[in-house]
């Protein structure tokens, strides 16, 4: 377990409080707000851990945006479900200085015209219920008075259909007049889109007062660690492909190169696990299932996707078009089954296999490497925060990877060692001490456990070779026959299903997936966004459980009792 | 892929009950035989039968299929009733051609497989032993693992016989290694380390894929036998066997002559025909139902996925290669000049002394059918090898044009 059972359930408790007050007048909230404001901050100035003042922070902030809300929109920002929705004369000017303007006069007509109202008429029986709305670029200033007024009408409109809207920010303007207009738009937040100096977030932030400013980051392990109500992170465009389509001539044991968001969105839940997380990224000549892959993507780690149609779906969209509305509906069936299985979300992460993150480590995209590489090679595995790093946190792993402990402290030196000799698997990097000089890694007699050194860990090896060096017990969940899949494993613990969600990066489905999972279980159920639940037939090998799902199209879930 | 088939299942499919597999063969009277382009001097190497069938998808009845083709080549009741059939499945890395499974096109598919094994199971056979090396170091990986990588019904072949094991013969098993000595003149090595299996056996078989080899032009029944050797051994079989870096490892027999060229398609098809002299093939099946062109795997780059629609079976390893060359539009006694010998290997991917042979002023592969008729193990000669079933010309599929459209304009 990445954190304390007693964690989770003071955090979700909180969450359903703030939920629940939401609904509630605003001005009774915000004594409540401030109280419990004052409340966070003191026990966050007692408290020595850093996480402990990110989750107040996080549950304090969730709580005053909630508040804020009350005068807006009817639903609360953990369940917002983001779609970009830009258009109008700031969106065209914009485009224009970018060079991304539509080649074609009806993509061009489509953005131009997006503000009116019958563009919401889209958004019928669809889950998304947040538009993120062109709103400030710093262009001329009379395209941008325009906008907003446009956008002001547009945003009383979206709130009667119990829309969010929030503003994008793509340039550096004057803070307080952007908040300003905001505010008086009655928009339900601001979203900074663009690369910005450091001191304009701040800035916009106190200017916008209690009105959410969400950041899309391009940073992740500084967004990680940055106490915020939503995080926001610029994310890849979903998908897989054999090397050989990229004219790189692999291995017979090399694996398609699969784009996926899913270990970052995952990598977020160690220091808030219930926060929101939206990945931001563009298709290009997306198909449908592209659309729902993205969808699928973000989803299945428990994030959410801000969807991006492209101009000429837009277009088409706008005028009816059956192959837009089908990539409409194909992508909005994903985001149902996401959303009606929202209590996923909540599951905690599965793993036998912990991989130490350092925040401070100054080799952030190594430490992110070792995330995603371990998520390709469908290695179930938690987080442990370099701060956690204890004999009470290891006690429910097998393996620990720690090659980010560079060096590691004397204490976590005895630690890790501790928990070698009693039985554990320990990878660790040269500053371990004893490293190889020619082989790979090196083996170092360890009690009842297994130590590797490693000579000069990268990523790519270490993943491979845990997966070598680690049984299907260790792991504890093994997937087979999954090339072009992504797994992600959640649950577990007592009381809780094991969930075991699949998404598939290439358009062609895969047949006769095998899951093997430590243990005895009594069922299992398959669901997908596009049919009806089946139970799945189980056998017993050997201690262990094997269950065959039949296709997988795009996404798939197995519950797992 | 069917899914939990029994035994009963298996034999249902084919329309057949056990008691019917020894009804006499009404389908083996012999087909004209067919003339040879080349008229190279032939040693007085082994010919026998070979059958070829078309077979458009693995969804037919590939049992009653199998049973017709043994009848075709005279039958196999003898051999296999109250023995040990040691089957080895030509599997290999892990990709996949978008829409395609493994056993499609560069594996051996899983209902050929469970076909020839319940075939095998209703003419009597003790036990059914699949083999092929798995080529992992994970603790505890069995060869069934690798098959469920490959989408493989792995209970429904165990169900197509009464006993049916699975063996990654990259270990020892519960037993030590077992050397077998080259039993025709040795090329390369007189001997090979091997998993038991392959010499507890009473009746081998090699199961290969109809594929195109990027080093060695073609792979099929002889080039499956690469994967005998056990890493287990040899660790590194690159370096060992096609380049010849290394000797083999403490304890296992070594070169007859480390001062040979290293060139890899000089040496690899010799170890290759010194392989099946240490492990004679009593029967060979080829699969080229669907299969691949331009390499024997999705990671070489210009392969792929065709449908050729072709099974092949014979009691000789080098005639059924030959036959299955034939029928893949190329001379199975084409030189290293001419395809699909004369290769074209990527500088970026091989040793740069693998690029330049020292005999030759173009990358070639030699012929390993005619290597192993040279040693006589089988005729590689059309006008020797009776062709049962469907001609050669009725069943051919033309690899050839794929081939050449791999290589640059300057080496085809």
């Amino acid at each position: 377990m990445p954190r304390s059972d007693s964690a989770i359930y003071g955090e979700s408790v909180a969450t359903r409080i703030v939920v629940t007050l939401a609904c509630r007048s605003w001005t009774r909230l915000r004594s409540w707000a401030d109280h419990v404001f004052d409340v966070a901050l003191a026990l966050a100035s007692i408290s020595s851990s850093r996480r402990a003042i990110s989750r107040l922070s996080y549950v304090t902030g969730l709580f005053l945006l909630s508040c804020t809300l009350g005068a807006s929109a009817s639903v609360p920002p953990e369940a917002w479900i983001p779609i970009r929705w830009t258009g109008g004369p700031l969106e065209l000017a914009w485009r224009t200085h970018a060079k991304t303007l539509p080649a074609d006069a009806a993509g061009r007509d489509a953005l131009a015209r997006w503000y009116e109202p019958v563009t919401l008429d889209l958004l019928e029986d669809s889950s998304v219920n947040c538009l993120l709305v062109s709103w400030s670029a710093s262009v001329d200033a009379s395209v941008e008075t325009t906008q907003q007024q446009l956008v002001k009408v547009y945003t009383e409109a979206a709130h009667k259909r119990g829309l969010a809207v929030l503003g994008l920010v793509y340039a550096e303007g004057d803070a307080s007049k952007i908040a300003a207009a905001a505010t008086q738009a009655s928009l339900d937040g601001l979203v900074l889109d663009g690369d910005f100096t450091q001191e304009f977030p701040a800035a916009l932030r106190k200017a916008a007062g209690s009105m959410l400013v969400i950041e899309i980051s391009n940073d992740a392990s500084s967004a990680r660690s940055r106490p915020a109500p939503i995080t926001a992170v610029t994310g890849v465009a979903p998908s897989g492909r054999n090397l050989s389509e990229m004219g790189i001539r692999g291995a017979p044991s090399s694996q398609p190169w699969i784009e996926s968001n899913i270990w970052l969105v995952r990598s977020f839940a160690v220091s808030s696990p219930s926060r929101p997380v939206w990945i931001s990224s563009r298709l290009e000549n997306a198909s449908a299932m592209d659309y729902a892959r993205a969808v699928a993507d973000a989803a299945a780690a428990g994030g959410r996707w801000i969807i991006a149609l492209d101009d000429t779906v837009r277009s088409k969209l706008r005028a009816r078009d059956a192959s837009a509305l089908e990539t409409w509906h194909h992508l909005s069936a994903c985001l149902k089954f996401a959303e009606s299985h929202s209590a996923w979300r909540t599951l905690s992460p599965y793993g036998n296999v912990g991989i130490v993150l350092d925040p401070a480590s100054t080799q952030a995209d190594l430490a992110d490497e070792y995330l995603r590489l371990a998520a390709r090679r469908q290695m179930p595995y938690r987080i442990v925060l370099r701060s956690e790093l204890g004999a009470p946190a290891l006690a429910k792993f097998r393996a620990i990877v720690a090659t980010e402990l560079d060096p590691p402290s004397v204490a976590e030196h005895k630690v890790l060692q501790e928990f070698a000799e009693n039985g554990g698997v320990v990878i660790a990097g040269p500053s371990w001490g004893n490293a190889p000089k020619t082989e790979p890694y090196a083996e170092l007699p360890t009690g009842k456990g297994s130590l590797f050194v490693y000579k000069d860990p990268d990523p790519e090896s270490v993943a491979h070779d845990l997966k070598e060096l680690l049984s299907d017990d260790d792991l504890g969940v093994v997937p087979f026959n999954v090339p072009s899949v992504m797994t992600v494993t959640t649950g577990g613990a007592p009381g809780q299903p094991l969930l075991v969600q699949l998404v598939n990066y290439f358009d062609h489905p895969v047949e006769a997936i095998t899951l093997r999972v430590a243990g005895g279980f009594r069922t299992a159920r398959l669901e997908t966004p596009d049919g009806a639940a089946i139970d799945l037939a189980l056998r017993a090998n050997e201690g262990r459980t094997e269950i065959t799902i039949p296709k997988l199209s795009l996404w798939a879930a197995v519950s797992i009792e | 892929m069917c899914k939990g088939l029994t035994r009963r299942d298996w034999l249902a499919m084919s329309g057949l009950a056990a008691g019917a597999m020894a009804v006499p063969n009404a389908a083996a009277r012999p087909t004209p035989v067919r003339s040879t382009e080349d008229a190279r001097s032939v040693t007085a190497a082994p010919a026998e039968p070979v059958s070829v069938a078309k077979v458009h998808n693995y969804d037919e009845d590939l049992t009653a299929q199998f049973r017709k083709m043994f009848d075709q080549i005279g039958g196999i009741d003898n051999h296999v009733k109250g023995k040990t059939v040691g089957i080895k499945v030509n599997l290999t890395g892990d990709g996949r051609f978008p829409g395609y499974t493994s056993g499609d096109t560069h594996w051996v598919h899983p209902r050929v497989v469970g076909s020839a094994v319940a075939a095998f199971g209703a003419l009597g056979a003790k036990r059914v032993r699949i083999l092929e090396g798995c080529e992992s170091r994970k603790r505890g990986y069995k060869l069934e693992d690798k098959l469920l990588q490959g989408g493989w019904d792995v209970n429904a072949i165990r169900n197509a016989a009464p006993i049916v094991e699975f063996e990654d013969t990259d270990k020892p098993g519960p037993k030590q290694f077992s050397l077998l000595r080259v039993k025709s003149a040795p090329y390369v090595f007189p001997a090979f380390q091997m998993n038991h299996s392959y010499e507890d056996c009473d009746f081998f078989v090699s199961m290969g894929k109809m594929k195109n080899h990027e080093e060695m032009g073609l792979t099929i029944c002889i080039k499956n036998l690469f994967g005998i050797t056990p890493l287990g051994i040899y660790e590194n079989r690159e370096q060992v066997f096609h380049y010849g870096y290394k000797q083999s490892p403490s304890g296992a027999p070594v070169e007859l002559d480390p001062k040979t060229t290293r060139y890899e398609g000089w040496r690899l098809p010799r170890v290759l025909v010194d392989i099946l002299g240490a492990r004679p093939v009593d029967l060979a099946i080829a699969d080229g139902i669907v299969s691949m062109v331009g390499g024997e795997g999705p990671w070489v780059l210009g392969s792929k996925p065709v449908h050729p629609g072709i099974l092949i079976v014979g009691k000789n390893c080098v005639n059924t290669d030959a036959v299955a060359a034939a029928c893949m539009g190329y001379n199975p006694r084409a030189g290293r000049h001419e395809a699909p010998y004369r290769v074209y290997k990527n500088p970026k991917d091989h040793p740069p002394d693998q690029l330049t042979p020292t005999d030759e002023s173009f990358q070639y592969a030699d012929n390993m059918a005619l290597l192993a008729e040279a040693a006589g193990i089988g005729s590689a000669d059309l006008t020797k090898i009776e062709v049962r079933g469907v001609p050669i010309k009725e069943a051919m599929f033309e690899y050839e044009a794929f081939w050449k459209n791999q290589m640059p304009k300057a080496q085809s």
